[in-house]
């Protein structure tokens, strides 16, 4: 029992210091002003930024000993400590949304209902995830065995010899996995409760962007609710698998970028651009996404004619990130052969393929065909799909808004990453196992691939309820938070086209 | 506020100050579900949709958290893995791989499509960590064990054919079930 309680009170100072570390990292770049955004986004941002340093470390050669991985943390805080001093407040403050206060009793008694429960389902999840310990196939054989891998060997080449994916997947789960083994043996094991926090930090991030788009609490409480309640989502949030939190980042890059964007604040994009290159460093698949979501806000700004430049900080994270991950492939990759390399081959065939005009239109009906079957299984989407769907349909005149920077984003976001989740399968239509290899392809990725695409869509559909303010065309940044702000506290949004 | 009121003007009350329902959407059936009509189907939609999807979280996850979570508490972090995979037989031949096979070893398999769990290494590592668990050079049990045996090597068998090899270079077959065992050297490693 005390090694369980030992063990227990590290893993709280692990998940602790990613905290402190994330938040004095948001607080550095001046770009996350909102508590509540901050809240769901430090332990993710923390654990990203240590553990992209210790990969750095660990291809220097430094062993990846808990002294090592201590010091790492204790010179980050510093740095970031002394820049968030420097940096003072945040530089936007993200809307607060109309005032619950001014709803009805039974509208705030339903959204505190929706609240408790989303709480309650983060709770299970949390008590699932620790409780099973690692239990499904990925988990197992990639990210906890790499991760020990890792503590076992004391550098990032353990890889090569633990787990299936070596070093071709980014190891940011696994790097995250091995410092709980090496600080305290994982015994519990501790790393598991990270997915519970990435999964509520996915739902605290969708659930204030739509309070700062000026959704009724009640109505952004229920749509959080459904979101949580998405059985793919809870059960990602149970198992231990990368793809929750290449969401999270991605989907919480972009809602950065839009403000940002929208606001012209450097601080915003540059926290996009951390999440973005996060992304990336998650999966193999995340840089590919990160691209299609900073194209995604560069129409935005485009279409709402505001300055590209508002996005080069957002840029920069990527492309460090993929630059040193790019390096890294060729310099050391390349030199051991890989366990893992089948994506690889079936990339190479398919490139080979579609260069000499070898379409496969087939593999597109098979997608098509699996995806409609999304929507009437339950077991994945739940019923999610289903309600977007109709939400987008209801509310279509007021999501095509030309100019407005969170719809034109999301709109392009949803297309393009649900487009990047279709060529992901559909490469599997030139592997050599043969053409019906897509479908087990379709069957084991597709709906995790498509989360950052169904969630993106769930944003934009849910908006459609809110208050148009956010359809004000190329304002000066001072006078759109100030048209928001005032709108936020029930007045009309001055310079805001007329209702 | 009445209950249709407040659905109206308390719940959905934004989305009527825009267009009068969808461009989908026409006629008589349009002036019905663009106001208050439309303001209590959707939440009922989304309110039924939400209750759908907690009682499936719930049928999901009440089980497991009595099954395995509750019962498997004073379980080991592994031992709950090997559980909650592939029940409580495979636990049961988890723990005893780790405890007939030296931390020291190096384990062989043979791979099989069948039953991954039982010969997939990646998979095995996890569980027998420290041990290094690999893919045995050769299809079958013999072969392997006579390219690689030696005396800091274990080989699992997960089709009965090891007890035919209890004694053959210096291995010592130790049965789990009539199908599955593992064949450990007499000498050379810490018992």
């Amino acid at each position: 029992v005390s090694a369980v309680l030992h063990s227990a009170i590290v893993d709280i100072l692990i998940l602790g210091g990613f905290f402190a570390l994330g938040s004095l990292i948001l607080s550095a770049v001046r770009g996350v002003g909102d508590p509540i955004f901050r809240a769901g986004l430090a332990v993710p941002v923390g654990g990203g930024v240590l553990t992209w340093c210790l990969f750095l470390l660990s291809w220097a050669r430094v062993p990846l000993t808990a002294a090592a991985i201590l010091t790492s943390y204790a010179v980050l805080t510093l740095l970031f400590s002394v820049l968030a001093w420097r940096s003072g407040n945040a530089e936007t403050v993200m809307p607060l949304g109309k005032d619950s206060r001014d709803e009805p009793l039974l509208a705030r008694l339903i959204a505190s209902l929706c609240e408790g429960i989303a709480i309650v389902l983060v709770a299970v999840a949390f008590v699932l995830s620790v409780g099973l310990s690692y239990y499904s196939w990925d988990a197992i054989a990639q990210w906890a065995v790499g991760g020990y891998g890792i503590a076992l060997e004391g550098s990032i080449l353990g890889l090569l010899e633990w787990g299936h994916a070596g070093l071709y997947y980014p190891p940011n789960v696994q790097l995250l996995i091995s410092v709980f083994r090496t600080l305290e043996g994982d015994i519990l094991p501790g790393s598991k409760a990270m997915f519970p926090l990435f999964y509520a930090g996915l739902l605290m991030v969708c659930y204030r962007f739509w309070r700062a788009r000026g959704l009724r609490r009640v109505i952004a409480s229920a749509a959080t609710l459904l979101l949580a309640g998405v059985p793919i989502l809870f059960l990602h949030g149970t198992m231990g698998y990368t793809n929750l939190l290449m969401t999270l980042y991605l989907v919480s890059g972009v809602i950065c970028g839009i403000d940002g964007v929208e606001n012209g604040a450097v601080g915003s994009t540059s926290a996009a651009g951390i999440l973005l290159g996060l992304a990336g460093w998650s999966r193999p698949e995340g840089y590919i996404l990160a691209l299609v979501c900073l194209a995604a806000l560069g129409s935005a700004a485009l279409s709402s004619r505001r300055s590209l430049r508002t996005l080069i900080p957002a840029v920069i994270p990527v492309v460090i990130g993929f630059t040193v991950w790019l390096a890294f492939s060729l310099l050391v990759t390349r030199s051991h052969p890989q366990p893992y390399v089948e994506p690889v081959t079936d990339l190479k065939l398919a490139i080979q393929g579609l260069t000499i005009g070898d379409v496969r239109w087939r593999a597109f009906l098979t997608i098509a065909r699996y995806f409609a079957g999304q929507v009437l299984r339950f077991r994945d989407w739940g019923l999610y799909i289903a309600i977007v769907g109709v939400l987008l349909v209801v509310n279509v005149r007021s999501l095509i808004a030309r100019g407005d920077v969170a719809r034109t984003t999301l709109i392009v976001a949803s297309f393009g990453l649900g487009l990047a989740a279709v060529g992901g399968d559909y490469i599997c239509a030139y592997s050599p196992h043969g053409p019906d290899y897509l479908y087990t392809c379709l069957s084991m990725d597709f709906n995790r691939v498509f989360m950052p695409a169904g969630i993106c869509l769930g944003l934009l559909a849910f908006i459609g309820f809110a208050p148009r303010q956010v359809r004000v065309k190329a304002l000066a940044p001072s006078t759109m938070v100030s048209a928001v702000r005032n709108e936020a506290r029930g007045g009309p949004a001055r310079g805001a086209p007329a209702r | 506020l009445s209950a249709g009121d407040w659905l109206k003007e308390g719940l959905l009350q934004p989305m009527d100050t825009g267009q009068r329902g969808s461009a989908l959407v026409s006629g008589k059936w349009r002036e019905h579900i663009g106001g208050e009509w439309r303001s209590v189907l959707l939440a009922s939609i989304l309110g039924g949709a939400i209750l759908v999807q907690l009682v499936w979280i719930g049928g999901h996850s009440g089980p497991l958290l009595v099954a395995k979570v509750w019962v498997n508490r004073r379980l080991d972090a592994i031992s709950r893995s090997a559980d909650a995979a592939y029940g409580y037989d495979y636990m049961q031949w988890i723990n005893f791989l780790r405890r007939t096979i030296p931390e020291e070893a190096t384990v062989f398999v043979v791979p099989t499509p069948e039953s991954p769990q039982y010969t997939l290494s990646a998979f095995l590592e996890y569980f027998l960590m420290p041990r290094h668990v690999s893919h045995c050079p050769a299809s079958n049990l013999r072969d392997c064990i006579a390219q690689v045996a030696g005396p800091g090597t274990c080989f699992l068998y997960t089709d009965g054919s090891g007890m035919a090899l209890d004694g053959h270079h210096g291995l010592r077959g130790v049965v789990f079930d009539d199908r599955l065992g593992v064949l450990v050297p007499e000498q050379g490693l810490g018992q």
